[in-house]
């Protein structure tokens, strides 16, 4: 060995040791760059022929990538994604079915059928008669205005749906994009680590809208699927799109580069997609069902009693509310009869014209269907809206622990993956404090040959 | 397992988030007094709850049923209350009259008497309650006996709901004033009365004698029968009130919290969420030396 191959070695030493300073920089300046994955320098012993041997050098950048603890975290993000959305949409329908104490469905029912008895014992009284049909009038108010708010959500989700997979798409083309970047790169023998952290990053993004999984091949491209098909393939992207199917509910397809579609709704059960779907056509239906159902059974028990007695026109055959035609869609066109509005003495309260004005039979058999079940059911009509109030918030409470369930699952997920591919900001300073010794070694190195060819000259 | 700095902040983060929800609901719960706030808190409870609400509000339209028909059954019982009275003046009258030491003269006396008995029984029977007529059957706007003594009410009964699916009736029909269907008829009996005292005709006084005695009591058992009403209703108005103070009970054990409980609860909250700050600024430590180093 010469003083010229001690030189040489140093003099690589220290370029391995500052590009190991180098990418503990990057990892300190990206600790909190959301999707970077940690980067490692790859020391080894210099070997080639040509040059001095026993040296050491710096052989590429490794990335510390854990591709299993990325796909959970997708998953995971995926199902949490969904409870997320799903408890979002669950908030403000529970607040639609169940206002503050007072206001409820169940409040304004008993009010009637209060009325009903304040008519009863007084059957000939104005205040008496225009008090209930106020309550009615309200009762139905609030009835109908629950359904459209119901039906509002279903709309509004729609349009959420439909903004979330403007979002998918937008991350779809970039991956599509990042993969000839990333495979041209490779080609040419660069591992794009970054680029590979922008991509993990946007699949997932992608992953919490909606289920995705992802193959990456030789060339460094990844295919991402999703519900059974292929969204992204090489630098061709699908195009997710939602609308309308012919009843109403959400119609997710996919539009391949081929210009193939293909239904994948019903597979589409996680992510915020997910989880919009099953608030608006799964949870919002069911409420609106059990709605339109009681308003129904409520209106239809009313109007037969009442249609049987006499008013004080000694009139008879009138309904209170709108006879509703048919159960779906009950809610929404409850009103008042508009033979009613502003006519207190046609309220029936008699049971025949004899027995007007002081006959209260008719309005002491409606006051009772306040403790009778309604329609075939065990429930009363305050007992079923409540019971309506009672199943958002069943949904609701069953969305909040799903949620935090998956928020615990995606924190573990995370600590996987950033265990594996995060930045300690401990570890970077020993790295640099390591290189930096190693390095000021190495110029000791340098400074030792030169002290050792200073001598040989001297002598000589 | 190799642990990062970003591990460690979200711990942090997820602690804090944690116990600043927990402190919100501990807040609530202190604030509104209330265990359950929305259906989500308790489905369960909240379902219970809107059923207990249910059957108080509907407790109470019983009570308010029962207490608005007691004031007109007590108004009713009063009323024939004084009409046994001035029916047992006319009865003491008749007796007296029909014995044969009185003169014509104390005889016109009474016919006088008897008329206004029979004004006054008149005006009775067309007593206004809160319903408006109560002798009147349903005709409640027009009064049961007209200026001849003439019966223009009906026999129809007026129910009041004490109880889920059970109803009273709550007025006493005319008929007992008048006879109508069966009895006497009270106003005619004290006409024929008072013509017999005019014309002094002794005999015809002593025929009236089990006449006006059977239309007393008639009223009596008319009178019998709103004090057994009024009984009712009252009766039922003290279950009602009873139940419906049981019920408010179950109520608010079910919907209130616990107060001492909810305290504690809130301390614990407020403890943790102390602890909680003092970890992250713990955590904000360790990598600022981390970064001194």
């Amino acid at each position: 060995m010469s003083i010229q191959s001690l030189l040489g070695i140093a003099q690589g030493a220290m370029l391995a040791q500052a590009e190991g300073v180098d990418i503990s920089g990057q990892n300190v300046a990206n600790s909190t760059t959301p999707g970077y994955v940690r980067r490692s320098v790859i020391l080894q012993t210099r070997s080639d022929r040509g040059a001095p041997q026993g040296g050491v050098s710096a052989a590429g950048v490794a990335r510390s990538w854990d591709g299993f603890a990325h796909q959970r975290v997708v998953t995971e993000g995926g199902r949490q994604g969904a409870a997320s959305a799903r408890s979002n949409a669950l908030a403000h329908i529970e607040s639609l079915v169940a206002p503050g104490a007072g206001d409820t469905l169940a409040d304004r029912t008993s009010a009637l059928f209060s009325a009903f008895n304040t008519l009863a014992t007084h059957p000939s009284d104005s205040t008496a008669r225009a008090t209930l049909l106020g309550r009615a009038a309200d009762l139905a108010q609030a009835v109908s205005k629950t359904a459209a708010g119901l039906s509002q959500a279903r709309g509004d989700l729609a349009k959420e749906a439909a903004g979330v997979a403007g979002e998918v798409n937008e991350r779809l083309g970039k991956i599509a994009a990042l993969n000839e970047k990333i495979a041209t790169a490779q080609a040419l023998g660069d591992s794009a680590p970054d680029l590979r952290d922008q991509r993990s990053e946007l699949l997932r993004e992608v992953g919490e809208r909606m289920d995705v999984r992802a193959i990456e091949d030789a060339t460094g491209k990844l295919t991402v699927l999703s519900s059974g098909s292929v969204l992204v393939e090489g630098k061709n992207a699908s195009v997710v799109d939602v609308g309308l199917s012919p009843d109403g509910n959400l119609a997710v397809t996919f539009k391949r580069p081929n210009g193939i579609t293909v239904d994948v709704t019903k597979s589409i059960t996680s992510g915020t997609l997910g989880g919009l779907r099953e608030a608006r056509d799964a949870d919002i239906p069911a409420l609106q069902k059990k709605l339109d159902k009681t308003a129904f059974d409520l209106a239809t028990a009313v109007n037969a009693a009442h249609a049987s007695g006499y008013g004080l026109d000694g009139q008879t055959g009138r309904n209170l509310f709108v006879p509703p035609a048919q159960v779906d869609g009950a809610a929404y066109s409850m009103a008042l009869d508009p033979a009613m509005q502003g006519h207190p003495e046609r309220l029936a309260a008699s049971k025949s014209a004899a027995d007007v004005p002081g006959g209260n039979d008719v309005a002491v058999q409606i006051a009772q269907l306040a403790s009778q079940p309604l329609g075939g059911t065990s429930e009363n009509p305050a007992e079923a809206f409540t019971g309506l109030a009672s199943l958002a918030g069943l949904k609701k409470s069953a969305a909040d622990a799903e949620l935090s369930l998956r928020q615990s699952t995606v924190a573990q997920a995370d600590n996987l993956l950033e265990s594996a591919g995060g930045v300690s900001i401990d570890e970077e300073m020993m790295n640099l404090t390591r290189y930096q010794r190693a390095f000021e070694a190495s110029m000791r190195v340098v400074k030792t040959a030169d002290e050792l060819l200073s001598s040989i000259i001297k002598d000589l | 397992m190799r642990v990062t700095d970003q591990m460690r902040f979200n711990v942090a983060i997820a602690n804090q988030e944690r116990v600043s929800e927990n402190l919100l609901t501990a807040t609530k719960r202190a604030a509104t007094g209330k265990a359950v706030d929305a259906p989500s808190d308790d489905p369960v409870s909240f379902a219970a709850i809107g059923s207990r609400d249910a059957a108080i509000q509907r407790m109470q339209m019983h009570l308010s049923a029962a207490e608005d028909a007691k004031g007109d059954a007590e108004l009713a019982e009063s009323t024939l209350a004084q009409a046994t009275n001035l029916l047992a003046r006319a009865r003491e009258l008749t007796i007296g009259m029909a014995s044969g030491d009185k003169s014509q003269a104390d005889r016109a006396g009474a016919a006088k008497e008897v008329t206004q008995i029979r004004t006054a029984l008149m005006g009775l029977a067309n007593t206004q309650g809160a319903r408006g007529y109560l002798f009147g059957g349903t005709k409640t706007d027009v009064p049961p006996i007209n200026g001849a003594g003439g019966f223009q009410g009906n026999d129809g009964v007026i129910p009041v709901e004490i109880a889920d699916g059970v109803t009273i009736a709550s007025n006493e029909s005319g008929k007992a004033f008048t006879g109508a269907g069966g009895g006497r008829d009270l106003f005619a009996d004290l006409a024929t009365l008072a013509t017999a005292l005019g014309s002094n005709d002794v005999p015809g006084l002593q025929n009236l004698l089990d006449p006006i005695e059977k239309g007393q009591r008639q009223i009596v058992d008319a009178r019998a029968g709103a004090g057994m009403t009024l009984e009712r209703l009252a009766s039922a108005s003290d279950v009602s009130g009873s139940a419906l103070a049981t019920l408010q009970a179950a109520r608010s054990r079910r919907s209130d919290a616990d107060l001492a409980s909810v305290f504690s609860q809130l301390t614990q909250a407020k403890s943790a969420y102390d602890q909680s700050l003092s970890v992250t600024k713990e955590i904000l430590s360790l990598a600022s030396m981390a970064r001194g180093s």
